[in-house]
């Protein structure tokens, strides 16, 4: 069982914040093939804005706070508001 | 190199992937949209990866603090100005892509990439 | 070794340098501010350009270097790092900055009499086109590189679009997505060769790796390489990215599309030059580099001429006779010996010189017929003597006749192919220069020569306005110009080439 000891080992030698980090990644990983499966493209908007809250905080943990800032304001409100704006013009579910 | 930097290499990695694929595989124009998002997100994550220093302290000088001792234990600096640019100039590029895709609207009706981008004679 | 651009650090910091980039900037601002005033717009768009014309010649030769830093030596080596970000401005530079302002210049001048509504936004997109194409020029760090190849993809997709029609917004946002992931490519790049050698200028790059500071058989080389490769192909129009580029020209307005080509052959010498300078010879020295850039050369000059032998929509046939030529840029850039740098870089100045006035007749064919399909026209030398004259020079420049500037950069390129080893590439050159000339007369004679069509007999037809036509005046004459004293662009050149080129192994 060596993928679970160096898992382990992983988890154990890493300060708490890393591991917030680690977490953060599967999240992402999750979330953005979550966000290409849906059939409603609002929802799909909405997750990919909830990724880019995931990515803010890995960026500080990465040791770049300003593009956590940058991340958090471009990423939740700038570019879902744009993506929200052009699906509100034209149409709301993925047609078949 | 470290875990946490293998692990954001991986996360860099997987969403390139999964962004290609978007841009690839779906037929809706939202969706490729999204996908060349989630395709920035990775670059932009690659990026800030590389500049990253174990237990190291983040790149702005505290006041008090010497060049030298600054300098040991930082991690890199212009990583993340190439990021910064490259966030903002993803919206831009997802503004003029989502204006065109209205435009494509209104005159065929359908978001389906089948349908609007296909070859014009 | 110092090379060139080390050796432009002891010319001085030069402040007039950012003002190239910077009066576009400041000036497409302002034409969006004054979009309803028509006139003022035109105005000021043509005050500048010339004034951009005006002060190239009054820049020394320097350099300058953005946040101030001081060239700094690590305590321990001998090496001088710079660290900064910067722009070089030396011989090679001012010459082809000097054809980008007058190929800019003649392309505001068609524009301004070929836009009626609302010229002011449109002038302030071809502003952004021409500033991100001087930055590629100028660059010398790889962060002004990336932001330059960002900036020009989204601009040269507003110049496309402008047209209003939807085939236009079909094209541009398909370009819009392969854009976005070259560039996403681009910045990969930067990040892994950033991260692997340390440093950001291009000239310390240069310097670590050339010197062998970083293991030079590493996979991120090899990888850093491969994608270079791709994102310079689709800069140019090189294959295999090239249909989405021909499509491009094709949808623009003809001026427009003249400065597009103009930008994608400049970005084929900027990034090709970068390319050489980290893995070519003097950098890193990667086993078949140069044969893989060569191989896309020599295929894009082959397959852009058949697809225009084929085709009888004239700015098709226009925009695949570009795709071919950037072909021939490629292949003597690839070659990295001096003649083929040279030749290379010679063969670009020529080419948009030549290019442009081939559009802008285009452009003035397409105002007064209003059709682009060479079945519908004909007979048209009554009317546009002139014109048809102008044309036939820029056609014979293409097809590399002398005593024309097309046939003095041909025959360095040519000379450079045997002098390397490659007679095969001399051949291949020459048929396409033959294949060309086909096309570019069965052109001629469609539009200009064949009995007029009914559908144009007894149709009062709209005057050529006098933008274009003093623009192609100009561009011709520089075409005579260069083919009788070739001296005045390579003597510029000449520096660059001896900096590069090694011979081929």
């Amino acid at each position: 069982m060596s993928v679970l000891d160096t898992i382990v080992e992983v988890l154990v030698s890493s300060t708490s914040t890393d591991i917030i980090a680690y977490v953060l990644i599967i999240l992402s990983i999750l979330g953005a093939i979550a966000a290409l499966l849906q059939k409603d493209l609002i929802r799909a908007t909405i997750i990919v804005g909830a990724e880019s809250v995931a990515l803010a905080l890995i960026f500080h943990i990465l040791l770049a706070p300003d593009l956590a800032l940058t991340q958090a304001v471009v990423g939740t409100a700038l570019l879902p508001g744009v993506i929200i704006i052009a699906i509100y013009k034209t149409r709301r579910t993925e047609e078949d | 190199m470290s875990p946490l930097q293998f692990w954001a290499y991986l996360l860099a990695a997987s969403l390139c992937a999964i962004g290609i694929a978007g841009m690839l595989f779906f037929d809706n124009i939202i969706k490729k949209v999204i996908g060349f998002t989630l395709l920035s997100d990775g670059v932009n994550v690659m990026l800030t990866a590389t500049g990253y220093l174990e237990r190291g302290i983040v790149p702005i000088v505290l006041p008090g603090e010497t060049t030298a001792e600054f300098a040991a234990r930082a991690g890199l600096v212009f990583p993340i100005g190439i990021v910064l640019t490259n966030i903002v100039i993803g919206v831009s590029t997802t503004a003029l892509m989502l204006a065109l895709t209205m435009k494509l609207y209104r005159k065929y009706g359908t978001l389906s990439s089948s349908k609007i981008l296909r070859e014009v004679r | 070794m110092a090379d060139m651009w080390e050796a432009a650090r002891g010319l001085g910091n030069i402040p007039l340098i950012p003002v190239l980039v910077l009066i576009p900037l400041v000036m497409a601002v302002v034409l969006n501010l004054l979009y309803k005033r028509d006139k003022a717009s035109r105005i000021s768009a043509i005050v500048a350009a010339t004034a951009i014309l005006f002060l190239i010649p009054m820049i020394g030769y320097g350099y300058h270097w953005f946040a101030g830093q001081p060239i700094l030596g690590y305590p321990a080596s001998p090496l001088q790092y710079s660290l900064s970000l910067e722009y070089v401005f030396l011989a090679p530079q001012q010459i082809m900055v000097l054809t980008l302002a007058l190929m800019f210049f003649v392309t505001v001048l068609s524009a301004t009499g070929e836009v009626e509504r609302r010229p002011g936004p449109y002038l302030g997109i071809l502003m952004l086109n021409f500033m991100a194409t001087a930055i590629v020029l100028l660059v010398n760090d790889m962060y002004h590189l990336w932001i330059a190849v960002e900036i020009a993809s989204l601009a040269a997709v507003g110049l496309a679009a402008a047209t209003g029609e939807p085939v236009a917004h079909n094209t541009g946002l398909k370009y819009l997505f392969i854009g976005g992931f070259c560039v996403a490519l681009l910045a990969t790049i930067v990040s892994l060769l950033v991260g692997y050698t340390g440093v950001s200028n291009l000239t310390d790059m240069g310097m670590v790796l050339s010197k062998k500071l970083v293991d030079p058989t590493s996979p991120v080389m090899y990888v850093a390489f491969g994608l270079s490769v791709l994102v310079w192909a689709y800069a140019g129009g090189l294959i295999p990215v090239h249909p989405i580029k021909s499509e491009l020209y094709r949808v623009s307005m003809p001026h427009a599309a003249g400065f597009l080509q103009t930008q994608s052959k400049f970005m084929i010498v900027g990034i090709g030059v970068i390319m050489l300078r980290l893995f070519g010879p003097t950098g890193v020295n990667l086993p078949y580099s140069r044969a893989i850039m060569l191989a896309i050369g020599v295929g894009t000059m082959i397959f852009g001429v058949t697809m225009a032998i084929v085709q009888d929509d004239y700015r098709r046939l226009l925009a695949y006779h570009a795709i071919s030529q950037g072909g021939y840029v490629a292949t003597g850039i690839a070659l990295g010996t001096e003649l083929g740098i040279m030749g290379g870089a010679f063969h670009a100045i020529n080419h948009v010189v030549y290019k442009t006035a081939l559009f802008l007749g285009c452009g003035a064919v397409l105002y007064r017929t209003k059709t682009a399909s060479l079945k519908e026209m004909g007979g048209l030398l009554r009317e546009m003597p002139i014109e048809a004259f102008l044309l036939l020079c820029a056609k014979f420049a293409i097809s590399g006749i002398p005593p024309l500037n097309g046939f003095q950069s041909k025959v360095r390129l040519m000379e450079a192919a045997m002098e390397a080893g490659m007679p095969e590439v001399t051949i291949i050159m020459l048929l396409v220069s033959v294949t060309t000339f086909v096309s570019m007369f069965k052109a001629f004679y469609l539009i200009f020569l064949q009995p007029k069509p009914k559908s144009l007999v007894g149709k009062e037809l709209p005057k050529v306005p006098m933008g274009t036509r003093v623009g192609m005046i100009i561009l011709v004459f520089l075409c005579f110009l260069l083919g009788f004293f070739p001296e005045l662009a390579t003597d510029y050149l000449a520096p660059l080439t001896k900096e590069l080129g090694r011979p081929w192994v």
